[in-house]
């Protein structure tokens, strides 16, 4: 075809343009004037928007609008359930996130001993003295007005040889714990009714079923339905049934398997490290008479080589709201049936194992294995903090004979911001923390920040809750205790890192500064002279007003 | 962002990315028309505090997501005006200078 073209060409070809109307008035477009210096002719399409006239008015839409997003998209992440620890990839490890590996270390912090180590005793656990007076009280062998001189046995040799105030404040427990029985009855069960419900529901269903039902096996309940004893070198073979262990190929295995398993039942975070004898009680064996309190003594079963130590945070936003609104049960509840769980796969496994879980069925002190497997370390409140959850982390334990690859402790420097950061003692409804700035009490030959346990236990016991067991207000301000979002977890892996301790003083400057807390008495019940404040307000599902016909006659105060 | 959504959240962001795309188009658009000559790391210092900016912004709501409003709001204010200002001393200083 001779005359073919092509569509550019006939486009410019002049013999094909068209003249302008003349109805048309001339019209200056950027093409017919001359561009000024500098400038380059536009491209502005006939009847449209150019593409740079777009640009510069899309340019700045973009930027205010990426400032909108990026407050959204963090709005989004703060709210989010997902940005909970423990509530999340628990069952493939992911809960237990931050990597230790920098910060190993031989002997956790404030671990040097400064005098002779001794072993608790039994009668320095809190519970199992309050266990004992009240188990007098009920049998009438001692009433609280016969007074301390006549409190008899190991814990009424307790009291007298400390400070007359301590058994003072456990008496005033006591009286409390009435008035907070009838404050609750009166009227509080309305306000709580949610909260206590879910605490009942772990409390009494998960932990203390009265019909026996519960897990783990506990050799003292064994004891006190066959009048047998049942040592640990029966009670913790009981389900084995191979002749001989099977043999893992290495420690490694072990270790791999092991924490694999704790994080198969549940646990956000699993350590393990040697069975160290120093921070067992004596005193105390849960399957012999009188839980060994008579016979035990100070020995340690053969047996008891390795300790793997887990647990999970409890709820979030109800330990916020502590202290009517929170409850431990929940946390309690999932490491206690994991300790079960995990003793009787290691036993099915072949090895011996004992599990150490909450309540209170220890023989041994939690706090240091949790230090000593390298989860975690001490703080200024008592409790361990964990990297991934702050002082959010209830632990339970099972001890056993497999030889495994241990963990080291670690120093995050978690303790050293506790020296500066005084806001869970500056809070403390009971003031029963320490607020010295370093650890200058000897506790059992290691320096301590003392905390006062039996006043500690007083707030307790005249909390707005129905059981008086806990507050945990120290645990939901601790500057740690917060959610896994990005800001946190760049103060998390900075912190740690910073030689100058800068990151950390602005830290805790932004910490005092920018965040609001109750007042200490604000925490109190109201017929204790307080406000039942929360530091963070109910979390919705726990607002009974807004779910029953219930008229409120309460604020809420705290943080929205 | 978006939680129960497998697709939202990477388009969320596939949008904030093409915004950036589009800033910086834009700034170097109208750059070349104002006939200012600004070196590359002086825009890329200006991109940067405005990123960082952004990023004061998302902690404070970040914070506020977390139910502490009032720390959050603290933050942009304490953290976001020396952005500002600083911003501002570095547009002046790299673009709305005195042509010699």
């Amino acid at each position: 075809m001779p005359n073919e073209k092509d569509a550019l060409e006939i486009i410019n070809d002049p013999a094909n343009f068209t003249a302008k109307p003349e109805y048309l008035e001339p019209e200056e477009t950027e093409e017919a004037a001359p561009p000024p210096k500098g400038k380059e002719p536009s491209e502005k399409e006939p009847g449209g928007f150019s593409r740079r006239g777009f640009l510069k008015i899309g340019g700045l839409t973009a930027a205010v609008a990426s400032v909108g997003g990026a407050g959204a998209a963090g709005f989004a992440i703060g709210r989010s359930d997902d940005a909970y620890t423990g509530y999340n990839r628990t069952y493939q490890g992911g809960d237990m996130f931050f990597n230790r590996e920098p910060f190993r270390t031989d002997l956790p912090t404030f671990f040097k001993p400064v005098g002779k180590v001794e072993r608790p005793d039994w009668t320095e656990y809190l519970f199992q003295r309050k266990a004992v007076i009240m188990g007098y009280i009920k049998e009438g062998t001692w009433t609280p007005d016969k007074g301390l001189k006549a409190l008899p046995g190991p814990v009424g040799d307790y009291y007298r040889s400390r400070p007359k105030e301590e058994f003072e404040t456990m008496m005033k427990a006591l009286e409390n714990s009435v008035i907070r029985a009838e404050a609750w009855k009166a009227g509080k069960h309305r306000r709580y009714a949610i909260a206590d419900a879910y605490n009942a529901s772990f409390r009494d269903t998960g932990m203390y079923n009265r019909y026996g039902s519960t897990v783990p096996e506990d050799p003292a309940e064994k004891y006190e339905q066959t009048g047998v004893p049942v040592p640990p070198e029966e009670w913790d073979y009981r389900h084995i049934w191979r002749k001989e262990p099977l043999k893992f190929k290495s420690p490694k295995h072990a270790t791999k398997l092991i924490k694999r398993m704790a994080h198969m039942y549940g646990m956000s975070l699993v350590g393990i490290t040697k069975f160290d004898p120093r921070f067992m009680f004596k005193g105390l064996m849960r399957g012999m008479p009188n839980q060994g309190h008579d016979s035990w003594g100070d020995k340690v079963p053969g047996h008891w080589k390795s300790i793997i130590v887990f647990g999970v945070p409890m709820y979030w936003d109800s330990t916020y709201s502590a202290v009517g609104y929170s409850t431990s049960f929940d946390a309690y509840f999932r490491s206690r049936c994991a300790s079960g769980l995990l003793e009787r796969f290691i036993q099915e496994l072949g090895y011996p194992a004992r599990a150490q879980f909450p309540g209170h069925h220890y023989e041994v002190m939690m706090s240091p294995y949790v230090q000593l497997a390298g989860l975690g370390e001490y703080s200024r409140a008592g409790v361990v903090m964990v990297p991934e959850l702050g002082a959010n982390f209830r632990p339970a334990a099972v001890i056993t004979d497999i030889e495994f690859e241990y963990d080291k402790p670690i120093s995050v420097r978690m303790a050293d911001f506790c020296m500066q950061c005084k806001i869970c003692a500056d809070a403390c409804p009971s003031g029963a923390i320490s607020k010295s700035d370093r650890p200058e009490t000897v506790i059992r030959g290691f320096k301590r920040w003392r905390l006062d346990e039996e006043k500690c236990h007083l707030q307790w016991c005249s909390g707005p809750t129905s059981d008086g067991l806990g507050c945990r207000v120290c645990i939901g301000l601790c500057p740690y205790s917060r959610k896994n979002t990005w800001i946190h977890t760049i103060s998390r892996e900075l912190e740690p890192r910073d030689p100058t301790h800068l990151v950390s003083k602005g830290l805790l400057a932004m910490q005092t500064n920018f965040f609001k807390y109750p007042e200490a008495e604000e925490f109190k019940s109201d017929w204790d002279g307080g406000k039942e404040a929360n530091y963070h307000k109910a979390p919705w599902w726990m607002r009974s007003d807004d779910f029953f016909e219930i008229e409120r006659t309460w604020q809420y105060h705290g943080m929205e | 962002m978006f939680p129960g959504s497998t697709i939202l959240n990477y388009l969320f962001w596939m949008v904030m990315g093409a915004m950036q795309v589009i800033i910086i188009l834009s700034a170097n658009t109208w750059l070349k028309e104002s006939g200012r000559q600004v070196p590359w790391w002086q825009t890329l210092l200006m991109y940067g505090c405005f990123l960082s900016f952004c990023a004061v912004v998302a902690g404070g709501f970040t914070l506020a997501g977390e139910y502490e409003r009032r720390a959050g709001f603290y933050f942009i204010g304490f953290l976001g005006l020396p952005h500002i200002i600083a911003g501002t001393v570095m547009l002046k200083l790299f673009v709305f200078k005195k042509k010699a």
